[in-house]
């Protein structure tokens, strides 16, 4: 006996740890995070050198396009070109400043219309893989964030912080194929599921073949799902397909905030409640108009915008700290393994009768 | 003992060895998700990311045949959990898989070369990948979500990472040369 276990001992112990994950597959599936002893040390230990990797890895690329594409120049030439170089890093460092004070300014109106208080942070890593989207965030519970939390750009919906450490977070994206948003069309208030797909882009989900969805449609949280607040902008219908069979159309989403270019995103508190400060002309637009250049005189300063300090712990109270992305973004009825259509229908527009549309 | 058994039995490694062989797979792994969370992205623009941690993972499947192979293989993918995607244990799981199956090709068949180490790699990624997909139909029923465009991303995927294997088993190797763990 001892013998045999001595022999095959590679593989039992691949085959113990095969099992291993099949438990912890099994756990998490139906209970998200329930069991992962080792995930929020690695997620701890290894967020400050992967903020330091990017930050490196940041500079490496800006030496790459300010330096080395100007090898080859002549030598005679080289004070106009030192002069130039100084100018282009002037010219680079006040475009960034530019930019990342129109970027924290829609974050701050983003945040002054938002129910509930927020914490911006900064994208400080991305998903491992190509299979799954996600995002690394440096800040974490010492700063108020908790699971469940929904995380938003001024452009819209980026998803919902699906696990986190004290001084780091995943936020895993509405463009994962795990994830699920209650969402209405915004010109005729159909009711629906926008999920990801695994080669990436969302779909809209659980919409009847005859409901009026067109291409160019804006789809918005509905705010039933509890988490993000009403009226957020999710993406726009790019493609829709009647041609299958079943019961559902079929429409891909293209989501308003590209995540491939986030920075910066407010993390709050989860919240079904509606955006405030909603004027008729912009109830549904969160992307503020941009600032007059003229107004331009450098970076903001955090201190005054206010959305760079932890939020007031009782404000964000208010969240869900078990709710997870995938389960706690479905209607109520569907915290299941799988997706299904929304139980309610919204009271104010009548489903139309799904055998007397025509085919289009 | 006899000449045979003094020629041909590996000497044992001694506990400082391996503890230097654990260290330089700990950093690896710890380096290639770093790369693989940060800048590989900014190089493929998020397309396809080379899965280093799998080309490490099939180095210890053709050399650590031992607990501790297996045990490293495992955290690899646990780690791996911890930045990318929300399921814990949908990594560990590929890549116990992926350590298991190259142990067992490489108990036949003599894989000491380059080439049968890209082959494998190139593999591995294949079979991580199936692992994945079958995880993920099983566990969160997505098979309506497989399409042509997830299975040309495995391909490529496999493919670039076949093609760093040299790159990543020279770096291993040259880390087990300073720390002596060779």
């Amino acid at each position: 006996m001892l013998e045999f276990i001595r022999r095959n001992r590679v593989l039992l112990s691949s085959s113990f740890f095969l099992l291993c994950s099949l438990v912890l597959l099994s756990v998490n599936a139906r209970h998200p995070g329930r069991i992962d002893p080792l995930g929020r040390a690695f997620l701890e230990v290894m967020a400050p050198v992967q903020r330091a990797t990017s930050f490196a890895g940041g500079r490496v690329a800006d030496v790459w396009r300010g330096y080395v594409s100007l090898i080859g120049v002549e030598r005679e030439n080289s004070r106009l070109r030192n002069r130039l170089h100084e100018l282009e890093r002037r010219a680079t460092e006040q475009r960034e400043l530019e930019l990342m004070n129109r970027r924290l300014k829609r974050l701050l109106a983003l945040q002054l219309r938002l129910p509930a208080q927020a914490v911006s942070a900064e994208v400080t890593g991305r998903d491992a893989t190509a299979w799954f989207q996600s995002l690394t965030l440096n800040k974490g519970e010492r700063d108020g964030i908790q699971g469940g939390m929904p995380v938003l750009a001024p452009e819209g919906v980026v998803g919902l912080i699906s696990k986190t450490s004290p001084h780091a977070s995943r936020v895993l994206l509405l463009t994962d194929p795990n994830s699920g948003v209650d969402v209405l069309v915004q010109r005729t208030r159909v009711r629906g599921i926008v999920s990801g797909l695994l080669e990436k882009g969302a779909i809209l989900k659980y919409v009847k073949r005859a409901d009026d969805v067109q291409v160019g449609d804006r789809i918005v949280t509905s705010g039933l799902d509890g988490i993000f607040p009403k009226g957020v902008s999710v993406g726009r219908v790019t493609r829709v397909s009647r041609k299958d069979r079943g019961l559902f159309l079929y429409a891909e989403v293209t989501p308003t905030a590209d995540a491939s270019r986030l920075e910066e995103v407010l993390v709050t508190a989860a919240s079904g409640a509606e955006l405030l400060d909603t004027h008729p002309a912009r109830t549904l637009e969160l992307v503020a108009p941009p600032p007059a250049p003229v107004d331009f005189v450098g970076p903001p300063d955090p201190a005054t915008l206010g959305i760079l300090g932890p939020p007031e712990p009782a404000a964000i109270g208010g969240a869900r700290p078990g709710a997870t992305l995938g389960n706690a973004a479905r209607p109520a009825a569907t915290l299941g393994r799988k997706h299904a259509p929304p139980a309610v229908a919204p009271p104010d527009v009548a489903l139309p009768d799904v055998e007397g549309e025509p085919e289009r | 003992m006899n000449l045979s058994q003094a020629t041909h039995a590996p000497a044992a490694p001694t506990f400082g060895a391996e503890l230097r062989a654990g260290a330089v797979y700990a950093f690896t792994g710890a380096l290639a998700l770093l790369l693989q969370t940060t800048v590989l992205h900014t190089l493929t623009a998020g397309r396809v990311i080379p899965d280093l941690a799998l080309v490490l993972c099939v180095y210890l499947g053709l050399h650590e045949h031992s607990v501790a192979g297996a045990t490293g293989a495992f955290l690899l993918g646990y780690l791996l959990d911890s930045f990318s995607g929300s399921l814990v244990g949908l990594n560990a799981f590929a890549m116990t898989s992926v350590y298991t199956l190259v142990y067992l090709i490489s108990r036949r068949l003599w894989m000491d070369n380059a080439l049968s180490s890209i082959a494998m790699v190139f593999l591995g990624t294949l079979v991580k990948g199936f692992a994945i997909l079958l995880a993920l139909a099983a566990y969160l029923s997505l098979d309506d979500r497989l399409s042509l465009a997830a299975v040309q991303v495995l391909l490529a995927e496999a493919l670039l990472a076949a093609a760093l294997t040299p790159i990543v088993f020279g770096v291993i190797r040259w880390e087990q040369r300073v720390v002596g763990a060779d």
